[in-house]
């Protein structure tokens, strides 16, 4: 049974066409990274996987549920503000802009979600975000707040953060394009490890060592489609097609 | 850099002699100035005090009058009153004007158009004659005549109440307007970073918007408090039992017009102080912590590379 299944999905921001129909399957345990120049949908893509953006045409289901739609009558049919939110509980989302919560220390930044959907008592959930802090290095920034902590210590509170949840999928939006160079390998440190935990991880990214060493799959897009799909072996060495050589001599 | 040496000033044309002392800057229009103002100010308070028309005594003597305090504590509750109604008004129409719902989007504007267009004293001089077109104020359905409770207006609408609803709605505009800005103010990935955590809209807007929201709607609040504060006076047209009301009752009888306009305009003056002395504090707090937090940043940045480097 594969974990996250994407089905002919079109997205259009007004006359703008982004996704031109998408069809992707991710197993459960998977690395997949999504590649791509600027501009070919693959961050749109990712939003539609736990629903922050929804396909005009087409759908997406993880883990066998339909996300943010319902099936009645032969259409589909949006579900409601709370039901959808019940269903991103178990995704975790990592930004390019870290998106902390300013006002909270990382602690607190840790245990909002969590408090907030009830998902364990206050002292349980407290061990919880100091176990998880360790595990991304920063054990002892919890009392820090997101303006004092360097661009990659940020993004490492953040997937703590998602870890939080306890997810069964974890989504990177290029979690390092806003790093500065020197601080983009702690954070492909932390991801290599989730991964090799077997977190199932769709992550758009520019790193292509990441890409190379950490992925099971590659999957490369180009104007909205899917160019190719395959290992990263394959794709490095000897890609398909022309489209997929051009970006590879750029990148 | 340590290699590049200077080549010998040979060469070069100099003045002959510059001295190291600067002058110090003397600023004669300034104390030109002042000289001039103070004249004026000195002018102007001795002819107050010397006018034979004004008697301070009596200023003295209603300053603490019973009545005037009476009315001053009115004051004071409306314009509290008002502004925590204004305000709850204010966050359910600001989140309406950004709604993505086409009718509630217009409902929000079209409240903040009439509310904010039409004169304060003109809202409270309706409220205030409520009575005289809608003699009675009952729930009930609309066109049936059916009605499940029904009063008199004027007992329900007392000048104090038509008061404050007059001045809850006019200023509820003001802080629609406050509030949607503030909402606006904060950056769109928080919401997505809420939305992904699994947060409904209102657990998102009740932990992470509102809370970074409300450091840009304090000081416009401030201000609208203050504006608030002596809006209240134009309640004394439907005798609302504000401070002003009160002075006029009294000079109605002692003919003593602007000595108790005096007395009324120490009052606001020392409260609109009193307001604006709290909103300088509350508002130094809170720039006061970003600040910090934006000090203690830099000197952990410094810190930063050794650590990222452990």
């Amino acid at each position: 049974m594969s974990s996250v299944d994407i089905v002919n999905v079109h997205k259009s921001f007004g006359d703008n066409e982004i996704l031109k129909g998408i069809d992707l399957q991710v197993r459960q345990g998977e690395v997949v990274c999504l590649l791509g120049p600027s501009g070919s949908g693959k961050s749109t893509l990712l939003r539609c996987v736990n629903g922050l953006v929804m396909p005009d045409k087409g759908h997406v289901s993880v883990g066998g549920n339909l996300i943010g739609r319902k099936v009645h009558n032969g259409k589909l049919h949006d579900l409601s503000g709370k039901e959808a939110s019940t269903q991103r509980e178990r995704i975790g989302m990592v930004f390019q802009q870290f998106n902390l919560f300013p006002h909270l220390d990382v602690r607190d930044n840790l245990m909002l979600g969590p408090r907030a959907l009830k998902l364990g008592g206050k002292a349980e959930l407290e061990d919880k975000a100091r176990h998880l802090l360790g595990k991304v290095g920063l054990a002892n920034r919890a009392a820090a707040y997101p303006s004092q902590l360097s661009g990659g210590q940020q993004q490492r509170v953040a997937i703590a953060r998602a870890l939080m949840m306890e997810p069964d999928l974890m989504l990177f939006d290029e979690p390092t394009s806003a790093l500065d160079p020197e601080l983009v390998g702690e954070v492909l440190d932390t991801m290599r490890s989730l991964a090799q935990d077997g977190m199932t991880m769709i992550v758009v990214t520019h790193e292509m060592a990441f890409a190379r060493q950490v992925a099971d799959r590659v999957v490369f897009m180009a104007d909205g489609r899917i160019v190719e799909d395959t290992t990263p072996h394959l794709f490095f060495d000897s890609p398909e097609t022309e489209r997929a050589r051009a970006f590879l001599r750029l990148a | 850099m340590q290699s590049s040496v200077n080549p010998p000033a040979t060469g070069l044309e100099r003045p002959a002699e510059v001295p190291d002392v600067v002058a110090v800057k003397r600023h004669y229009g300034r104390w030109a100035a002042v000289v001039v103002l103070a004249a004026i100010a000195l002018g102007s308070a001795k002819s107050l005090a010397q006018n034979p028309q004004l008697e301070w005594g009596v200023v003295g003597q209603f300053l603490f009058d019973g009545q005037i305090l009476e009315g001053l504590g009115q004051t004071l509750l409306l314009s509290v009153v008002s502004m925590v109604v204004a305000s709850a008004i204010g966050l359910v129409f600001g989140f309406f004007r950004l709604s993505a719902n086409p009718v509630l989007r217009t409902l929000g504007s079209l409240y903040v158009w009439v509310f904010r267009s039409v004169p304060a004293l003109i809202q409270i001089l309706f409220w205030g004659n409520l009575a005289l077109f809608a003699p009675r104020l009952g729930i009930g359905i609309p066109g049936t005549g059916w009605s499940l409770v029904s009063a008199p207006t004027n007992d329900v609408l007392s000048p104090f109440a038509a008061s404050i609803v007059a001045l809850s709605i006019a200023n509820g505009a003001y802080l629609a307007e406050i509030i949607r800005s503030g909402l606006l103010s904060v950056d769109e990935g928080q919401h997505l970073a809420s939305s992904a955590l699994g947060l409904t809209w209102w657990q998102a807007q009740r932990k992470v918007i509102l809370p970074q929201a409300l450091r840009v709607m304090i000081p416009p609040a401030g201000n609208q408090f203050i504006t608030l504060l002596k809006e209240t006076s134009l309640v004394s047209v439907i005798a609302g039992g504000d401070i002003l009301s009160h002075a006029e009752n009294i000079s109605g009888y002692n003919l003593r017009t602007i000595e108790l306009l005096i007395v009324a305009a120490i009052w606001y003056l020392a409260v609109t102080s009193a307001a604006t002395l709290g909103q300088n504090i509350v508002e130094r707090r809170t720039s006061r912590g970003a600040g910090q937090q934006k000090r203690k940043s830099k000197a952990e940045a410094a810190r930063t590379p050794k650590e990222a480097s452990l």
